[in-house]
């Protein structure tokens, strides 16, 4: 039985995400612990040197995907190479595209899933992911014959440990089924990128109580150099357009602030901030999750405290 | 055409983390006294898909609504028959409990596949309580048919169904020949709301009942038998617990000792 790990990554633009070279780390630091070989597939066209900075031993590359090319050809592609190398464990993040094809590559091959994992330990076998909104957490096997997970994420550090220029090199030509056909698409939202690259955020959710106070919000982020965003409440309230929501069905951020204001932190709302630097939470309810995972917190009404954070501020910026 | 849709029986996850209780022993979530279970909300939104396509069709259409479940899931059942679903199917024996994904989709496949006209499969993306997402590409793989994910929009034309699927950064659509398998959204927007008339008409509405018997499949291949997903433990998690929290007793105070607790921080 093999030891081996490998990578099923993703580009953003035509480079691998952060997310992949997390991915790869992570499967570098588990091959450390208990052996095996790291190996990586992704699209053509992407930079292999950051892979094996980051501790890929073989990239092996999807021939003619210079951009992340449609599900169905990363499926075509794991599916023919983990049929017949069957590696201890297969990493996938836990995007849209990369649990859609692990669960079609898991189901065609009759292999044991986890999706959105958020430790894995491979000495015991078992990877742990949250349910229930985030309330409960579940310790799941990874049997020890082959199994594949999807990992959320920020679960692993991205670090280049090593030189590039070692790795061995293949390309792969998947034969995709053709049933499939992509008919047209459309392309990213500006908007979603901007939240993206935000410094700092200043995020409300149903607590806000409205428009207006995403009126407060946007004062507030202009003041501090920021932009804002909402959660998927907020969102379907359409006080705001959902290319401001964030989340695991909006947009994952790393801004170095995220102010969360009437926002009570389910999981699917942690998830997109996981890389988020300091979170700074306002809320009337001392109990709600996110109190416990900000690193500051104040209890208190939004419509309320908001207007005089500003004032507060703006005196800040005269004095 | 006929159209199946997957409903799953779920505690309701707005329960106050409070009210949530684990059995340690069968590592099961307790339900929560006086709250009764939901419609997995995804599941809601494939219902609404399906009667959309349905309804834009026109012609006789028939949706038939599959949970495998306990009995209590007739009334997610009864939800999307209210909706304007056709027939119900309840899939319920004791074999089928403690299974994973996997096992659902193998019994989900052999209903549809008991059916025998199917022309699609509408399932939710995933469902709220565990968030797995795997059941309807595994029904894809066992029928061996084209299946699409995380679908924001649906439609049906000459055999072939168009599918607007979210990305993570934009929009894609494909085309795939039915029969075929689709999980939607929440992009797609908020399912019906059922009108006191239709879950009145609901209630009269035909709900069959089938086994693992009646399905041809044998216990072993279900269930707990047949997971290939195994739960070690169910646990609560401790979180974080090195929050600052801010004090003042007037919003005012507040306020200043935030900008204050910011700047010590060198946050702004
Ligand atoms: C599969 C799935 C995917 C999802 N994806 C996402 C996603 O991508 N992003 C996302 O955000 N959600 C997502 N959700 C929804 C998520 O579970 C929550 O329902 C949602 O995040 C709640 O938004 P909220 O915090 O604004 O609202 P609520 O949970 O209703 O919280 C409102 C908070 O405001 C506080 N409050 C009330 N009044 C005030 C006041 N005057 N001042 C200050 N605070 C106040 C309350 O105490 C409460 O904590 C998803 C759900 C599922 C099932």
């Amino acid at each position: 039985m093999s030891n081996d790990i490998w990578v099923v990554g993703e580009l953003r633009g035509s480079e691998p995400s952060p997310w992949t070279l997390e991915l790869v780390s992570g499967a570098s630091a588990l091959a450390a612990e208990n052996g095996g070989h790291v190996t990586v597939l992704i699209p053509e066209g992407s930079d292999a040197g950051a892979l094996e900075r980051h501790g890929a031993e073989t990239v092996v590359s999807i021939a003619g995907a210079a951009e992340q090319p449609p599900v169905e050809v990363t499926v075509a592609a794991a599916r023919e190479l983990l049929a017949t190398e069957r590696p201890r464990l297969t990493l996938f993040p836990d995007s849209l595209c990369g649990r859609d094809a692990a669960s079609q590559v898991a189901a065609a091959l009759e292999l044991s899933f986890v999706s959105a994992c958020e430790r894995i330990t491979l000495s015991e076998n078992s990877a742990i992911r949250s349910c229930f909104r985030g309330q409960l957490s579940a310790t799941l096997d990874l049997p020890a014959g082959a199994a594949i997970a999807t990992v959320c994420e920020h679960t692993f550090q991205a670090r280049e440990t090593r030189e590039a220029g070692h790795a061995e090199r293949r390309s792969v030509e998947p034969q995709s089924d053709g049933r499939v056909v992509v008919t047209d698409t459309v392309a990213p939202d500006p908007e979603a990128l901007g939240l993206q690259e935000a410094d700092v955020l200043a995020s409300g959710g149903l607590g806000v109580g409205g428009p207006a106070g995403f009126e407060l919000l946007e004062r507030l982020a202009r003041l501090v150099g920021g932009t804002t965003s909402a959660s998927r409440a907020a969102v379907d309230q359409g006080w705001v357009p959902r290319s401001k929501q964030v989340g695991q069905t909006g947009v994952s951020v790393t801004p170095r602030v995220y102010f969360a204001c009437g926002i009570s932190g389910a999981l699917q709302h942690m998830v997109g901030i996981r890389g988020a630097g300091k979170v700074v939470a306002l809320n009337t309810d001392q109990a709600a999750p996110i109190m416990q995972e900000a690193d500051l917190a104040a209890v208190g009404d939004a419509a309320e405290v908001l207007p005089l954070l500003l004032n507060e501020l703006d005196n800040g910026g005269t004095s | 055409m006929h159209f199946v849709v997957c409903a799953k029986q779920i505690p309701d996850p707005e329960t106050p983390p409070a009210a949530f209780r684990i059995d340690e022993q069968s590592n099961e979530v307790v339900p929560a006294q006086g709250i009764a279970p939901v419609l997995s909300q995804f599941d809601g939104m494939a219902a609404e898909a399906a009667l959309r396509v349905k309804e834009t069709a026109g012609d006789d259409t028939k949706i038939t609504v599959i949970s495998m479940g306990k009995e209590s899931a007739q009334a997610a059942i009864k939800q999307v028959l209210a909706m304007g679903a056709d027939e119900g199917l309840l899939l319920e024996d004791d074999a089928f409990e403690g299974g994973d994904s996997y096992t659902t989709a193998t019994v989900l496949s052999a209903a549809i596949e008991k059916l025998g006209d199917v022309d699609a499969v509408f399932c939710g993306r995933q469902a709220a309580d565990w968030d797995m997402g795997q059941v309807g590409l595994g029904i894809s793989e066992l029928m061996n048919w084209p299946g699409s994910i995380i679908a924001s929009d649906v439609q049906v034309a000459d055999g072939k169904m168009s599918v607007k699927r979210v990305l993570a950064d934009g929009f894609e659509t494909v085309e795939v020949p039915m029969p075929a398998v689709v999980t939607v959204s929440n992009e797609l927007g908020e399912p019906r709301y059922p009108k006191l008339q239709q879950i009145m008409q609901a209630a009269r509405k035909t709900v069959n009942t089938m086994t693992a018997a009646d399905l041809g499949l044998d216990a072993s291949s279900v269930g707990a038998a047949g997971a290939r997903l195994k739960l070690e433990r169910l646990f609560i998690p401790e979180v974080g617990g090195d929050c600052d929290m801010i004090e003042g007793e007037s919003p005012e105070e507040q306020a200043q000792a935030l900008v204050a607790a910011l700047r010590e921080a060198k946050v702004l």
